[in-house]
């Protein structure tokens, strides 16, 4: 699955090819709302009471931006302008044509726009894009009537959104008409894309978002999630002058959005000065969860926090716990951290301090997880999350017992830690595929150093699947056509299958795109999609490739090959059938956002061997009708999660509830395989260690320091070169968990009926685990250890 | 004589008083102390509350033996005037809401935080608490006579040069008022960590002591573990209590310990402890 297609998405709409039949205006007469108000006033101007249908009213052409048909925003606008349209049910879509005026004489009417699709009305995509012109070219169209057409490709969307924007320093937007083409009800195939997208609700919601006022809110809500947690248990005189100025804050937070700094200065002063009399303390130190929702202002859920931390993990397992420190001093304080106890055979315990980000839906996430080498500080007034984790490799059972000296400033607090090793022994093979699409780019030459350190991090957080996308295409003669018979330089995939022979498994993507014609691109040669001639080409060319892998020493159910990427487009089917034609024992893999049986029928018929299900809404009792079928006849299930509304996108989706519960869903609904989108920074569009804009997303889980990377912050000074996340660390533990669980199922089962007992014990922390989700995180991490004395009394029983 | 086991609400502050004083219960304590501030007890019920809490105490077969009275600013040493007649209608509404629980005490830390006060470093600031904690318990004793509860002073752990901080200095404070009406209280963690002898406190507070929070510290940290798990002469503080011939309540202040995962298992495990403390049942 290419992410590449994240952003580009926007760029490589060139050759747009409707998905669907017969178009029709979909919002001919429809009623929209819009943001901000038209203002172009006067009586002799535009505005005026029609504008509230003017811009569907199916009149294009001809109107002047004085006139009473055109709707019209004022000169000097530096704000995006929104209109927002509800179809009534899911459409699919093929492009977009906007209407400016025409005749004006003193203005610019030429705009930018991006277009939003929504299936939820929360979480708007971006499907479209028509970027803004330069002032330059801007200028010379103010006398004609333009239409902008902006392809959609197909795009499955319910409510639609046109932000428009004019360039500086005209800022006019003058619109006669928007005509929405498309199809209703949506084909079954059209998906609407996976990637980050903005908050939504209403235009004035999304034109906030994008204009900035309703980010800084957002941030400030995120900052201050914790506080009104925590003051649930502070003196209710303290708890309501805390609430009384939450409420004032954000009710400023809009209007006042460009002094959010000053803003959030006032707020950690004022939550600094109450907690440190409700504390009765200037300094902090509490266990968390490790998945906690932790931000700068999170402090204790107790006035007396307990002054200890645990552990419960099995052998050759990573697990963890947390610890918040906080300062609430008038003076930014340093952190140290040191530790000490353990004895032989004890699990290994590693120290490290979240980094908080902001990220693109303006959350507070502490997602990198720097070593204890860093030098640390915590603001006044703020708070940073501890991360204690135990790696149990070679321990043996039993209780283990460390001392954590958290140093903040002079004060020194002590956190006994107890680490309790059960009697149960992880495999060193993982039985589940999992993966994470970082293509480590070995086969050319490393683009990026550490590759081996971050190949070497997957492999130890048991990632079974590596990801490649170094392998030979044809060479071509000076007209371009493909010599036969094929000429193919193995070199690049040779090196890519040296690097990657650890991987009990390889995913091929050949990066086939059914937005552009031919899907192949010039690969090939000028040979059309499923001619003979193609046909021929590509049996020869893939039938190559399988041969050097199996040359390898690669058996069939080591590699498999994935052409496509989140769609259920029919080129999709042809090209897995001719896959199979030149050699029936590969297997095909294709990621699919949906898993309905009429959905993937084709899919199904055509052979594809490994649906891989993108799953983050899937949860105990919602499977999708078709999902058996998917897992059956020798398919195999696996499920990924990229990209929600539900859970968020890069760095802020809740490490329990997205990364490590993922691998409960999988055990409960029978997939095989687990995956998320990515691990590896291989794009460098994203912001790395800097807050994130509306719409950008940091997906890798791990960030790499060296060659080829963004030079880190001041705040980050480690020797570690691969720094893990949160979440990185999370799907270890999920994957650990999923073994657990199947080691469970398989103890009960041997004991046949006499498993009875155990197996409805199962099902039952099965069900509340998964119902529960992220709701109660103390609740998880009673029903894993649970699970882990289960697993722990079976083996006895078994015995 | 067998020692009387109260085990301390602060013990599940991670829970609403009623689920907190189950807690209690089913760790085996048939005694408690109700933590008078949130989540428990903030503000004192009255009414309807007050009602509930009575079932739910009479439902558990708990007593409540004593009551923490509100904390922070809360104290009748005081060094403002107004800060002291202000916090002084809270200990006063503490205190009757303990008499309509039957408690016998209510805790009372008689001096603030030195972060609450706003001239820490003023000469005359310790002459100011002394005078404001006289004249406190000039108004307070006879509200706790009438309620039948006495005020329990406890020694406090601030690392500062502020008076009635221990209890030898405390016993000496309250002498001139009625020992039905003004006691002391030893936690045994604040001892350790203001560098006294818990044993030496509690023989100073001889036959006015009517309150214990029993906890253990790693010697620098008020950590509220349970007793064993820190640095304190447990064998010299019960011998200590038994011989000032101490009648009040052995309560047990414990918010975590370094070898018990859960509050459950930090209460049972308290609770065993005590038994083995009392020796074999007759």
């Amino acid at each position: 699955m290419s992410r590449r297609k994240i952003l580009s998405f926007l760029c490589a709409m060139i050759l747009a090819v409707s998905a669907v039949a017969q178009p029709q205006n979909l919002v001919l007469n429809r009623p929209y709302d819009y943001w901000p108000v038209p203002a172009y006033g006067g009586p002799n101007e535009c505005t005026d009471a029609g504008d509230a249908v003017q811009l569907t009213d199916g009149v294009a052409g001809g109107a002047a931006w004085g006139s009473k048909p055109t709707v019209g925003w004022s000169a000097g606008l530096n704000v995006p302008v929104v209109v927002r349209f509800d179809l009534g049910e899911a459409a699919t879509l093929s492009e977009l044509r906007f209407n400016t005026v025409g005749g004006g004489g003193a203005g610019v009417v030429d705009v930018g726009l991006r277009i939003y699709g929504s299936l939820d009305n929360q979480d708007y995509i971006p499907i479209g894009e028509r970027k803004p012109p330069s002032a330059a070219e801007a200028d010379k169209g103010t006398r004609r009537s333009i239409q902008m057409v902006v392809p959609l490709n197909g795009a499955k969307a319910r409510y639609v959104a046109v932000a428009a924007m004019a360039p500086d320093p005209y800022g006019f937007v003058f619109v006669d008409e928007i005509e929405l083409m498309g199809v209703l009800p949506a084909d079954p195939k059209s998906i609407l894309p996976i990637q980050p997208g903005i908050p939504g609700g209403s235009a004035k919601e999304l034109q906030q978002t994008l204009a900035g006022g309703r980010r800084r809110l957002d941030k400030l809500n995120s900052l201050v999630a914790p506080i009104e947690r925590h003051i649930r248990q502070w003196p209710k005189e303290h708890a309501q002058a805390q609430e009384r100025e939450l409420a004032a804050l954000r009710a400023r937070a809009i209007e006042e959005f460009r002094e959010y700094d000053k803003l959030r200065a006032e707020l950690t002063t004022g939550h600094r000065d109450r907690a440190r009399e409700v504390y009765e303390s200037e300094t902090l130190v509490w266990e968390v969860t490790p998945d906690d929702a932790f931000t700068p202002l999170s402090l204790p859920h107790e006035l007396k926090p307990r002054r200890s931390a645990s552990i419960h993990t099995v052998i050759s397992a990573l697990e963890a716990t947390a610890l918040g420190a906080a300062n609430l001093t008038d003076r930014e304080l340093p952190l140290r951290i040191s530790l000490s106890g353990g004895e032989n055979a004890a699990p290994r315990i590693t120290v490290r301090v979240g980094r908080f980000f902001v990220t693109g839906n303006a959350r507070y996430v502490p997602d990198a997880l720097l070593a204890n080498d860093c030098p640390q500080v915590i603001p006044s007034g703020e708070s940073k999350l501890i991360w204690l984790e135990s790696e149990s490799s070679g321990a043996k059972p039993g209780l283990y017992n460390y001392e954590v000296s958290v140093h903040v400033g002079e004060k020194t607090r002590l956190i006994p830690l107890k680490v309790q090793v059960h009697d149960v022994v992880l495999s060193r093979e993982t039985p589940l595929s999992t993966g994470n699409w970082s293509d480590l780019n070995t086969g050319d030459g490393a683009t990026f150093g550490n590759l081996s350190e971050v190949r070497d991090a997957m492999l130890s957080h048991r990632i079974t699947v590596g990801a490649m996308t170094s392998y030979p295409w044809p060479a071509r003669d000076d007209q371009g056509r493909v010599i036969r018979p094929l000429q193919l330089d193995f070199a690049d995939l040779d090196k890519a299958l040296a690097f990657h022979k650890d991987f009990p498994q390889i995913s091929f993507f050949f990066g086939f795109n059914q937005h552009v014609e031919p899907p192949q691109r010039d690969r090939f040669g000028p040979v059309e999609w499923m001619s003979d001639e193609f046909k021929e080409i590509f049996r020869e060319w893939i039938g190559a490739i399988i041969g050097r892998i199996r040359a390898s020493g690669r058996d069939y159910d080591q590699f498999c090959f994935m052409n496509f990427d989140e769609t259920l487009d029919e080129k999709v089917e042809q090209l897995c059938e001719l896959t199979h034609s030149a050699d029936p024992n590969v297997r095909v893999m294709i990621t699919v956002p949906q898993a309905s049986s009429k959905a993937t029928s084709g899919l199904t018929a055509a052979g594809m061997n490994i649906f891989c299900y993108h799953a983050p809404r899937l949860e105990y009792d919602n499977a999708p009708e078709g999902m058996d079928v998917l897992a059956s006849d020798g398919r195999e299930l696996w499920f990924y999660n990229a990209a929600d509304a539900a859970h968020g996108v890069g760095k802020e989706p809740d490490p329990l509830g997205y990364y490590r519960y993922l691998h409960w869903t999988a055990f409960y609904h029978g997939a095989t395989g687990v995956h998320f989108w990515n691990m590896l920074w291989s794009h460098g569009r994203s912001p790395v260690w800097t807050e994130e804009p509306v719409g950008a997303a940091y997906f890798p889980m791990v960030y790499c320091l060296g060659p080829g990377y963004p030079e880190p912050p001041e705040d980050v000074r480690t020797a570690e070169t691969v720094i893990p996340s949160r979440r990185w660390q999370h799907v270890r533990m999920g994957i650990e968990d999923y073994m657990l669980l199947k080691m469970a199922r398989e103890r009960i089962d041997a004991l046949g009926d006499d498993g009875a007992a155990y197996r409805n014990q199962l099902d039952e922390l099965v069900r509340t685990v998964l119902t529960n989700r992220a709701a109660d995180r103390g609740l998880f991490r009673a029903k894993r250890k649970e699970l882990v004395e289960m697993v722990e009394a079976l083996a006895g029983r078994a015995s | 004589m067998r020692n009387e086991f109260s085990y301390s609400t602060f013990g599940f502050s991670d829970r609403d008083l009623l689920a907190a004083l189950d807690a209690v219960a089913s760790a085996g304590f048939a005694q408690t102390e109700i933590v008078g501030e949130s989540p428990h007890m903030d503000p004192p019920p009255t009414g309807s509350a007050l009602s509930a809490l009575r079932q739910r105490l009479a439902r558990c077969g708990l007593r409540v033996r004593t009551v923490h009275g509100p904390m922070r600013r809360n104290v009748p040493g005081a060094p403002d005037e107004e800060w002291r007649r202000e916090i002084l209608v809270n200990l006063v509404d503490h205190l009757r809401c303990a008499s309509e629980l039957s408690a016998e005490g209510m805790v009372v830390h008689p001096v603030p935080n030195p972060m609450f006060v706003s001239d820490p470093d003023a000469s005359d600031l310790p002459d100011r608490m002394r005078r404001a904690f006289v004249r406190s318990l000039d108004e307070l004793v006879p509200v706790a006579q009438e309620a039948g509860v006495r005020l329990l002073f406890e020694n406090l752990p601030y690392d500062c040069d502020y008076p009635l901080l221990s209890l030898a200095e405390l016993r000496e404070a309250i002498e001139p008022y009625p020992a039905e009406a003004a006691g002391l209280l030893i936690d045994t963690g604040h001892a350790v960590i203001s560098g006294h002898d818990p044993a030496d406190e509690i023989r100073a507070a001889g036959d006015r002591l009517w309150g214990t929070h029993l906890q253990d510290t790693d010697g620098t940290e008020d950590c509220h573990w349970m007793p064993g798990d820190g640095v304190t002469d447990w064998d010299a503080v019960r011998t200590a209590l038994e011989e000032i011939g101490y009648a009040g309540p052995w309560t047990f202040e414990i918010g975590s310990s370094r070898d018990k995962a859960t509050r459950e298992e930090i209460a049972r495990a308290t609770r065993a402890m005590a038994d083995r403390w009392n020796g074999p049942s007759r």
